[in-house]
């Protein structure tokens, strides 16, 4: 199996997509002749051409909408933001339009598109350019929500994106882009709305999604050393969430933690603790414990920056609050 | 919502940490991972650090004041909240002063919200330490109800403890404005189990958060009709028991009383692991020995055990026995005794219509003996060893669902008949359990008597703090060779159980030798 790196991984998928349908097209800011502002789309100008490859001037409103207007009509656009952050401007046509076409026309129009882009922190560039968004896109009915961890979900997932009748909103870690990681080749296609347990264990069930994984797998390592073992469930679709996977392991362990980068207020995060609390009361030893951003903006100084998102050590305190093991 | 910050558990060992210095003060901003207070702890003086983000909104212990593991002693909550220390466990481990009557209020302080004392909740009535090894109690029955009005001194409760059954005084004046131990259930010791109102009408408490357990045992029903849902023993209107949901279903599932196991987890929140260590030490169901046997079950269907909640007394018991028998090194010495003489002395007495058993000629013979070796009268105490200046001999007594062992004082001194008096007096009142602290307390020597059960001779565990314990068995017919010609004789063997920390083998054998000598010449007992 090839070692791609993450952005790799979403080019491959990207042309791989492109060659197997040609209703499937990429637009965005400088997606073409620049390749990519993160090298995502390198090459694919070459080979498939302006009329595929479409570099779209700064007007997130009216490039996403052309995407939702061609979706309507058949076409199978993937729309990139340069960052979600910017495509807070598009928040109309992504809510209020590719949302609720389905519903709005009594089931006649489809809107397959892929609206994809990085979210996150991205490393000392402040709070406009460092939120992870994807509660905010997660709330609404008609939009499925994705967010990979490693490049072989990276590339799955956004083939199965692509494929999908509906609107998928795909967040792409920013500082995932260079992470390597081990991808196959060809057709592979991961299901969304499928969890994956990336790592077993079974004293505490960590749930996470794309970066904060690796945190979580930082913290399982030198938990694992104390004798305590750790279940990751990278829960990868945000919406529809995986309850299954979420209940099944969460029954395994009798105890949570979940890690969320984003602020904790109407988190992903706390929706997962609601189907936990509700639908596996009588499983849990402990309280569920969230470790999210903190509830303030991103500040721009390097050391601030860290000590607001959540990292080892404080995916390992919460670890070991719920398995009262703190103090100890 | 304010939270405690609690007395974290800092080394193996530590119990209790005294807070040497706050290095936050009452308002203060404490975010997760700061340092809060500097703890001396039975090793080392270390950091607490908080657990979470707040504001400290009161210290509940003070610099230089002690407090046990997992005992808030801090609040900590959000900026201009109303700090309301929690009403569970009394937070000081301070040791009860002098006075009995002023014992219970540093707890009843502890255990209200305010520090104001006495001021708009109430005070609590705390569950109080009524024997050396109680740590909690059960109220069997309330003498008073909400809106009595109670003056200090006054009881108010019939409480059962590990020994015996107690009434609970009042130290205030006032009206007993809420209950929140019902009948039946059970409080840690410290716990309030009531709210007084103070003369100003001041009103009660809310429901406090103490944990007074629930005491009846949800006894699963064998799986022979249709499994009827058993009720999870939860909370109760006046109380709340700590418990992970998790803990709950498995405790319904497998029949376990929750208010008998032992929480670990937060606030004593009982959690998997308490119920599965209280599953694995389940006790063996009483009834089940005796009785008819067991119907014939449906093929491939095995009747399920039935779990009985193990009582108070026979917890305590299980605890101080599972610690002295690793915990003090036994020897043990065994004569037989004959004890032909003896009975005569019964007989007579029988004709005299004074009552005297074969075990009260062995506590007056055993204490005599103690007294002409003062070496056996001793027990142990941290580096002292206690010289006893006085004789006073336990009689094991065996109640149901547990032994206590009454003590016959100056037993050396007393008479045959005032011993056995007083025996039957202390055994009647230990079985209603109803003996006061002071008559099952001190004593350096036990008399274990199994003979009317038949048994020949055994070996006792000593009743710590004791040093030794005489295992008595039966009287019976024995061959002894007399002179080269065998003769039949009354015999019974007298087993020695020594604590060999402060009792060699010869003390004890010597000691043996006088007990032999005394009940074998019992004319020796008047001199």
């Amino acid at each position: 199996m090839a070692e791609l790196m993450y952005r790799e991984a979403l080019n491959q998928a990207l042309s791989e997509e492109m060659e197997r349908d040609a209703n499937v097209f990429l637009i965005g800011e400088e997606v073409g002749r620049y390749q990519g502002a993160f090298k995502v789309s390198q090459g694919l100008l070459d080979k498939f051409g302006s009329a595929r490859i479409i570099d779209a001037p700064i007007s997130e409103l009216g490039f996403t909408g052309l995407g939702v207007g061609a979706a309507m009509v058949g076409l199978r656009p993937v729309v990139e933001m340069m960052t979600w952050n910017f495509a807070i401007l598009a928040m109309d046509q992504i809510v209020n339009n590719a949302a609720k076409l389905r519903h709005m026309s009594g089931g006649q129009l489809r809107c397959p598109i892929v609206f994809r882009g990085p979210g996150g922190a991205g490393g000392r560039l402040s709070s406009q350019h460092s939120q992870a968004l994807e509660s905010t896109y997660a709330h609404f009915p008609g939009l499925k929500v994705i967010a990979p961890a490693t490049p072989a979900d990276a590339k799955g997932m956004l083939k199965a994106a692509i494929r999908d009748d509906n609107p998928v909103v795909m967040f792409e870690g920013e500082r995932l882009y260079a992470l390597k990681g081990e991808v196959p080749e060809g057709e592979h296609v991961v299901p969304l709305g499928k969890a994956d347990v990336k790592r077993e264990g079974k004293d505490v069930t960590v749930i996470t999604w794309s970066r904060m994984y690796y945190f979580c797998e930082e913290a399982a390592k030198q938990l694992e050393a104390e004798g305590i073992s750790v279940e990751i469930l990278d829960l990868r679709t945000l919406r529809p969430l995986d309850e299954e996977a979420i209940l099944a392991s969460v029954r395994k362990t009798n105890r949570a933690v979940i890690v969320e980068e984003g602020w904790p207020l109407a988190g992903v995060g706390a929706q997962v603790v609601d189907i936990i609390q509700s639908k596996a009361f009588d499983e849990l030893d402990a309280p569920v414990l969230r470790v999210t951003g903190l509830d303030v903006n991103m500040s721009y100084a390097a050391n601030l920056e860290n000590a607001i998102q959540p990292d080892a050590p404080k995916i390992i305190a919460a670890v070991k609050k719920v398995l009262y093991r703190e103090g100890a | 919502m304010a939270t405690p910050i609690q007395m974290p558990s800092l080394s193996p060992t530590m119990k209790e940490g005294k807070i040497v210095k706050w290095l936050k003060k009452e308002g203060d901003k404490v975010t997760s991972g700061e340092a809060i207070a500097e703890c001396e702890t039975d090793k080392s003086n270390l950091e607490i650090e908080a657990y979470d983000d707040g504001i400290l909104l009161k210290i509940l212990v003070a610099e230089g004041e002690m407090a046990t593991v997992g005992a808030p002693i801090a609040m900590l909550g959000a900026k201009g909240e109303k700090a309301e220390a929690p009403k569970s466990a009394a937070p000081k481990a301070e040791a009860p002063k002098a006075e009995p009557k002023k014992t219970e209020a540093p707890k009843a302080e502890a255990a209200q919200p305010a520090a104001s004392g006495g001021g708009d909740d109430g005070i609590a009535i705390a569950m109080p330490s009524m024997s050396p090894t109680m740590t909690e109690g059960k109220i069997v029955k309330w003498l008073k109800k909400e809106g009595d009005k109670i003056s200090s001194g006054q009881a108010i409760a019939e409480v059962e403890t590990d020994k015996s059954n107690l009434e609970v005084e009042a130290y205030d004046d006032g009206v007993l404005a809420r209950i929140v131990v019902q009948e039946g259930q059970t409080a840690k010791v410290g716990a309030p189990i009531a709210f007084l109102a103070g003369k100003g009408g001041a009103k009660a408490a809310p429901a406090p958060a103490a944990a007074p357990a629930e005491a009846k045992a949800p006894a699963s029903k064998p799986a022979t009709t249709e499994a009827p849902k058993a009720k999870a023993p939860v909370s109760t209107p006046g109380g709340r028991l700590r418990a992970s949901p998790l803990a709950k279903k498995i405790a319904q599932e497998k029949g376990l009383d929750l208010s008998q196991i032992q929480g670990s987890g937060p606030l004593g929140r009982i959690v998997k692991r308490d119920v599965e260590a209280a599953r694995s030490q389940a006790p063996a169901p009483a009834e089940a020995a005796r009785g008819k046997p067991a119907a014939a079950a449906a093929p491939g269907v095995r009747p399920e055990p039935k779990a009985v909640p193990v009582s108070t007394m026979r917890k305590v018991i299980s605890q101080r026995m599972a610690e002295v028998k690793p915990g003090v090194p036994h020897f043990y010495l065994s004569v037989d005794v004959e004890m032909d003489a003896a009975l005569k002395i019964r007989e007579e007495a029988k004709a005299l219509e004074s009552k005297v058993s074969v075990n009260d000629i062995i506590v007056k013979a055993s204490a005599m003996a103690l007294r002409r070796y003062p070496k056996m009268n001793v027990a142990l105490q941290g580096d002292s060893i206690l010289h006893f200046e006085s004789v006073d001999v336990g009689i094991a007594v065996a109640i149901e669902d547990g032994l206590i062992t009454p003590i016959i004082r100056d037993a050396d001194k007393k008479g045959l008949s005032a011993i056995s008096a007083e025996a039957r007096d202390l055994a009647e009142r230990a079985r209603k359990r109803a003996l006061k602290p002071a008559e099952y307390t001190g004593g350096s020597l036990t008399v274990s008597n199994l003979g009317m059960y038949g048994i020949d001779s055994f070996i006792a565990v000593i009743n710590p703090p004791q040093a030794a314990i005489l295992a008595v068995g039966s009287v019976s017919d024995k061959v002894v060779v007399r002179d080269g010609q065998m003769v039949i004789r009354k015999v019974m063997t007298v087993t020695l159980s020594g604590d060999h920390r402060v009792i060699d083998g010869a003390i004890g054998a010597e000691y043996l030798r006088e007990l032999k000598a005394l009940l074998e010449h019992p004319m020796r007992l008047l001199f």
